[in-house]
């Protein structure tokens, strides 16, 4: 495959929607959150989902309530496991 | 490269199709499968991009551990050209395990459309506690808890 610095330029990631949120998990772990467009994403499974980044690890989320962004850091947290 | 090992199930859990764990590294296959297993996991290794496809389609995979840049005949990595085929995998869960950790990298493997992402290199725990998830778990499990180290 080619390098991958040529590999980043061929796509991109969507575009953030909104603000980002970040929390702080019952095991000390700092995450943020942003919410894409879900469109574009091969298999996508809806309109949009959740990215949430830590240190650690990368999950997206398909299934997560609409006022997301008021959860509190558990509830947060409980939709960082969903899928 | 063929299969490194055919175990059909986790320990006591039925049978569950194993997790395929795709890497162009045979160290890598046998470090994840390692990992896997001491979370009672069975894994079937594969550095072959076409042959995890065909393997995939075949066996009922619900979770694939996958290093980015994989090649295959159907797309431009084996992680997009899953993603894509929900027609014959609904509920195919990807799983990127990667010694590609730079920006660019991550991106390329979102717009691939993996479930998850742990960067190489990786303790058991936080690998474990992903294909937990993935596998749809629960999220207190207790075997996890205090276990976080890379």
């Amino acid at each position: 495959m080619s390098a991958p610095e040529e590999r980043s330029g061929e796509r991109g990631h969507a575009p953030v929607l909104g603000t980002a949120v970040t929390f702080v998990d019952g095991e000390h772990v700092l995450w943020r959150v942003t919410e894409h467009d879900g469109h574009q994403v091969p298999g996508s499974r809806g309109e949009r989902c959740l990215i949430f980044v830590s240190d650690w690890a990368i999950r997206r989320v398909w299934d997560y309530p609409l006022d997301w962004r008021d959860l509190s850091p558990g509830a947060l947290a409980v939709v960082s496991w969903g899928r | 490269m063929g299969p490194l090992k055919l175990d059909a199930a986790p320990a006591g859990a039925g049978l569950v199709p194993p997790i395929v764990v795709v890497d162009d590294d045979p160290a890598g296959i046998s470090s994840t499968l390692a990992a896997l297993e001491t979370g009672g996991y069975s894994g079937v290794g594969e550095a072959d991009g076409d042959a995890v496809l065909r393997l995939v389609r075949t066996a009922l995979t619900r979770l694939v551990v996958s290093e980015l840049y994989i090649r295959c005949a159907d797309g431009a990595c084996v992680v997009t050209a899953l993603k894509q085929d929900r027609a014959r995998l609904p509920r195919l869960r990807v799983l990127v395990h990667t010694r590609h950790t730079s920006e660019a990298d991550t991106a390329w493997a979102l717009a691939a459309g993996c479930d998850a992402l742990v960067p190489k290199p990786a303790g058991a725990a936080v690998l474990l506690r992903e294909v937990r998830r993935l596998e749809g778990g629960q999220q207190h499990d207790p075997a996890r808890l205090g276990a976080r180290s890379r």
